[in-house]
């Protein structure tokens, strides 16, 4: 079945770089995706350089629309946000990271914790009874590079983010556990390092499950030092 | 308690020296002397058995060592990597072949690393120190191994401090 989504406040031009991305992207998407105007979708995308209006915001929350902001990077703080400029690997991620929720009803279960790169199209597993039910698909990322000075200095706790990330592949909610940072902390960290191309990013089908715990191997010592190089967490 | 160190390696002049004294709390001993070999036209003195500097915590004192530069030093090397919470490799980004230059350090301290972390410092990026990193990554991959790469002066103390906070994040999150 076909996804809706819903542009709003876009400049015409970005609704084209928009619009043409998505279906360029669309055998790399879960879902098909529909973009349409003037009615209820499942999803919109709020321009909010041009729809700075809070309450419109929250109106289509209220009408059980999903929102993904699109503005310039660090304005604001949003959990789903599109930076600009608009870069095809933000827009994955905020499909998949959407479609969390609405994969749920999908018939086909695919198996758990299995690992898809993006670009490929959802297998169809039979789960066997004693499996646990998958929740859906997560987006999860793994750090390539290790981000220049700027972005390290930009997020608290950006250096710990980066140390968790850099040899699993892991969704910003198991990321914010085992860094004991807020999610919203972690998903600007993500989005900073997306706009530079730093992430390996991939679709992973799950259960919830808990999250690695925070490592215990925290030495006093270790600790010391790093409040004497600087750190603010 | 054992010794808490912590050890800077690295080819002959890409600035190890330099960068114990970036990290220190007191100037470091330096034990270089004159040299007199082919070394001596990257720099007057090299380093020849260990440099060592502190770094004072209110209840502790971390020690950091160099490792010497020339072959001749190397069965010290075992000595100063016993025992050390985690490595700091510098790679000079000037040099013919800074793949070949990680792999020697990385090969000789392979099974304190992999028992603790490392960082990797890439030196005199001023030039071309862009295309050096990523060839860096690409190596680190082939081999399934990550480190974080950073472009680093080892003069300039925010950028020692920086790579210093990113080993720290590997030894406890990573
Ligand atoms: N321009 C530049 N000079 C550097 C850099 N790193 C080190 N140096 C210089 O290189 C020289 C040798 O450094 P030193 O610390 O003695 O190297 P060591 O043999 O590894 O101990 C010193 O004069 C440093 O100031 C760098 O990134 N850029
Ligand atoms: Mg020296």
């Amino acid at each position: 079945m076909n996804r809706t989504i819903q542009l709003h406040g876009f400049s015409k031009n970005d609704e084209m770089v928009f619009t043409s991305l998505l279906s360029l992207l669309s055998n790399k998407t879960q879902y098909q995706w529909d973009v349409v105007q003037n009615r209820a979708a499942e999803v919109v995308v709020i321009d909010v350089d041009n729809e700075s209006d809070t309450e419109v915001i929250r109106n289509f929350e209220r009408d059980g629309c999903k929102v993904i902001t699109y503005g310039q990077p660090g304005l604001i703080d949003s959990t789903l946000q599109l930076n600009k400029p608009m870069r095809a690997a933000a827009i994955l991620r905020c499909l998949a990271e959407v479609s969390t929720n609405v994969a749920v009803d999908k018939p086909n279960k695919p198996r758990e914790n299995e690992v898809l790169s993006v670009p490929s199209q959802q297998p169809q597993h039979n789960i066997p009874v004693s499996t646990p039910i998958p929740t859906g698909v997560s987006v999860s990322y793994r750090l390539k590079r290790w981000p220049d000075p700027s972005i390290l200095k930009a997020t608290p706790g950006a250096t710990r983010i980066c140390a968790i990330m850099l040899k699993q592949v892991l969704s910003a909610e198991e990321i914010a556990e085992s860094a004991g940072l807020a999610l919203s902390s972690v998903r600007e960290f993500i989005g900073n390092c997306d706009q530079k191309g730093y992430l390996d990013i991939k679709q992973r089908v799950s259960q919830i499950r808990t999250p690695p715990a925070p490592k215990s191997r925290s030495n006093p010592i270790l600790a010391k030092l790093r409040l004497k190089f600087g750190a603010r967490v | 308690m054992s010794e808490l160190k912590l050890v800077i390696t690295g080819t002959a002049g890409v600035g190890k020296t330099t960068a114990i004294h970036s990290l220190s709390d007191k100037p470091p001993i330096v034990t270089d002397a004159d040299t007199t070999d082919e070394l001596s036209e990257i720099k007057d003195t090299t380093t020849v058995a260990f440099d060592f500097g502190e770094i004072y915590l209110d209840d502790a004192t971390v020690h950091v060592y160099g490792t010497p530069g020339q072959e001749r030093f190397r069965h010290m090397w075992e000595i100063i990597a016993e025992g050390a919470l985690g490595f700091i490799l510098l790679v000079d980004a000037r040099r013919k072949d800074p793949i070949a230059d990680l792999e020697i350090y990385l090969d000789n301290f392979r099974q304190y690393i992999e028992s603790t972390s490392a960082v990797i410092g890439v030196t005199r990026t001023e030039t071309e120190g862009g295309q050096c990193i990523e060839d860096l990554y690409n190596y680190l991959e082939q081999k399934q191994l990550f480190y974080p790469i950073m472009a680093v002066d080892p003069r300039d103390k925010s950028d020692m401090s920086q790579l210093m906070l990113s080993l720290l994040a590997m030894l406890e999150y990573g």
